[in-house]
């Protein structure tokens, strides 16, 4: 396993609004006109992108590929719109306006295994980092109404099922729940109250780049159609945000904590020094506010712990003579008198964590 | 002479016909008093299923997974009889399971409320307490037809309308009451031990918002009461957590009716949206350094 490395992506950005017909040609038009929203401007009629793949293909499209350029990984935050029923909308976890964690590897059939199991690899430690350690596979296979050849789905379907069983993990088929153009991986999360979520999925696509006209020049000097890998890991960060919010129950782990440390005066001599304390911290890269309100310390105390903030910076004459600071964790945890340079050390080992405590997080 | 071959493998023969719960009973007092149904060569049965030839049977107690739909199904129909004597004139239609629990849509004058579901669920436990015996009766088409008109359920007929021609027609009846229903069911009303009504809710008849509107009433139902207690604390649990809620309190984001479905980010809330793109972004940047050593590069 390749940890703590960069995958080889590159990031793109594609437009919002695009003409019709390239979502006829991409078949959108046809098979997912409900749910694209369109409008019309000086008698063309134009689409807001309901998914990012077709921009995608028409970046892969710009100038001559060789089987070199393979695998080819274009990664975008999508943003993307889709007409749903607004009966079904609730919160931010179903959103008609979302951003997508997309990405689109072009790859000859051989690099469909390499792939997946590169892609697997990131999730798991994506995954990780967020605090979720019980991952479920599902492989979807062929449905019924498919393009491509037998030949083509028995191979994909098998790189698939070869790139989970390479890593020993356990995985369930789905047979005929695959889309009309190629087999698929779905991976789902369970929270810390047990509940199920899809997040991540890995698509073989045997259509998209032939109907687009995506084409690379082969080493023996022909011309190939690509297949396409559709990737995302977390989905939608409207929805992934929203199912971590429920999942810390809005404690979040220091490093995505809006803020990460409060510091607050017990009285009024203390100001300066607690803004010079915050001023210290802010420089180190931390999100740091102050709270120098005329307020009883409880009081704050009370109040920033309700807020979930990870620490609270207390600052006393005690404190402020010693030149250190009185650090409270969430969830009533006295870390004592600290030196600055002491809970500076704390903060970055509490980020460099990420959610990989969050048992403790949420529990302590 | 029945020969019945049981999931372990073993077999027993019969002399006669006989019942899926006779067998269950043959097998042991404790099994038929656990029966909630059989499956006969693979397909659901009722216990009162009386099996005429050689089959493969397995007795469905609340410890097999297929006991679970069962009682949810045999749930709502005991929800639609304690509706229907409580709101007389009420015309039942459809009372389908759903991921925890079922449903029942009901066509009725009276608007259901959250007291009313305290008052249905009473007289639901009652009719449990009551133990009905739930019996099975197939009817001739125009049969089925003439009863439910009779009993002014017009929805039922049409269903029945609906049905293939070949279709075999079984109505369910428990004291007095009766539905049209494919089934199983559960052998009594006192089998059902564990559920509660959770919300109301209006739906449209077959789903079609240019049909009638009727009124949706949800429930919950569990093999046992620590399964249903269960449940229902996770349920609280999640209702605790709900991401809205919290959003609120941490003043991450709002939604409001001119953009449905759209999000407006507070400071607080695309905080935590940035973090998780840059790590996203880090994590699948281009190596600069394999990028030097692809000498073909790729154009962009």
């Amino acid at each position: 396993m390749r940890s703590n490395s960069a995958y080889d992506y590159q990031e793109i950005k594609t437009p919002q609004v695009v003409d019709i017909s390239l979502w006829q040609r991409s078949g959108h038009a046809d098979k997912f006109a409900e749910g694209m929203f369109t409008l019309e401007t000086e008698e063309r009629q134009f689409a807001v992108k309901p998914m990012n793949c077709p921009c995608h293909v028409q970046v892969f499209n710009q100038g001559l590929k060789s089987y070199r350029d393979l695998p080819l990984r274009l990664a975008e935050f999508g943003s993307c719109h889709r007409n749903e029923p607004s009966g079904s909308l609730h919160g931010i976890m179903r959103v008609r306006g979302f951003t997508q964690d997309d990405a689109h590897i072009f790859c000859t059939e051989e690099q469909i295994q390499p792939e997946v199991s590169q892609f697997i690899d990131m999730l798991h430690e994506v995954y990780a980092d967020f605090g979720f350690s019980e991952v479920i596979y599902r492989l979807s296979t062929r449905p019924p109404q498919r393009v491509g050849t037998d030949e083509d789905w028995d191979r994909a379907e098998a790189a698939l099922a070869e790139a989970l069983n390479a890593q020993g993990l356990p995985w369930e088929e789905l047979p005929g729940e695959g889309a009309f153009y190629g087999p698929k991986i779905e991976f789902s999360l369970k929270d810390c109250i047990g509940r199920v979520w899809q997040l991540g999925t890995i698509q073989v696509d045997f259509s998209m780049p032939g109907r687009l006209d995506a084409q690379y020049v082969a080493e023996d000097g022909s011309r190939k159609i690509p297949v396409m890998l559709h990737r995302a890991v977390l989905g939608s960060f409207e929805r992934f945000i929203g199912i971590l919010i429920e999942h810390y129950e809005g404690a979040f782990p220091v490093w995505l904590a809006p803020r990460q440390a409060v510091v607050v005066n017990i009285t009024d001599k203390q100001s300066d020094y607690a803004r010079q304390v915050a001023a210290r911290l802010q420089e180190a890269g931390y999100r740091v506010e102050t709270d120098l309100r005329n307020e009883k310390i409880g009081f704050k105390i009370r109040e920033l712990e309700m807020a979930k903030v990870p620490y609270v910076v207390v600052v006393g004459d005690k404190e402020m003579a010693s030149g250190s600071v009185s650090v409270r964790a969430r969830h009533g945890q006295d870390l004592g008198a600290l030196s600055l340079d002491q809970f500076l050390e704390t903060l970055k080992a509490a980020e460099g964590r990420k959610g990989r405590d969050h048992a403790t997080v949420i529990t302590d | 002479m029945p020969v019945i071959t049981l999931p372990d493998g073993s077999e027993r023969n019969f002399d006669a016909s006989i019942s899926v719960h006779d067998v269950a009973a043959d097998i042991g007092a404790g099994l038929a008093k656990a029966a909630l149904a059989g499956v006969v060569d693979g397909r659901e049965v009722d216990t009162s299923y009386v099996i005429n030839g050689d089959v493969s049977l397995s007795i469905v107690t609340d410890r097999d997974e297929a006991a679970i739909e069962i009682i949810r199904h045999s749930t709502a129909h005991l929800l639609a009889q304690a509706v229907q004597q409580l709101f007389p004139g009420t015309q039942v239609t459809i009372g389908p399971t759903v991921e925890d629990g079922f449903y029942y849509d009901f066509a009725s004058g009276h608007n259901f409320t959250l007291e009313d579901l305290d008052k249905i669920e009473a007289r639901m436990v009652e009719l449990a307490a009551d133990d009905l015996s739930v019996e099975r009766i197939v009817a001739p088409r125009d049969k089925a037809i003439e009863i439910f008109r009779n009993m002014g359920e017009h929805y039922k007929v049409q269903i029945i309308e609906d049905l293939p021609e070949d279709e075999e027609i079984s109505i369910y009846r428990q004291g007095e009451w009766m539905d049209l229903c494919r089934g199983p069911h559960v052998p009594s009303t006192g089998k059902l031990q564990a559920f509660k009504l959770t919300k109301v809710a209006g739906a449209y008849w077959r789903g079609d918002a240019n049909n009638q509107q009727l009124q949706r009433i949800y429930g919950t139902a569990w093999p046992n009461k620590k399964q249903l207690k269960a449940y229902l604390n996770r349920i609280a649990e999640a209702e605790k957590r709900d991401h809205r809620k919290i959003a609120k309190k941490l003043n991450l984001f709002h939604t409001q009716e001119e953009a449905p479905g759209m999000v407006f980010w507070h400071p607080a809330g695309w905080t935590i949206y940035q973090t998780i793109e840059r790590y996203m972004r880090e994590k699948q940047q281009r190596l600069r350094l394999s990028r030097d050593q692809n000498a073909s590069g790729c154009g962009y």
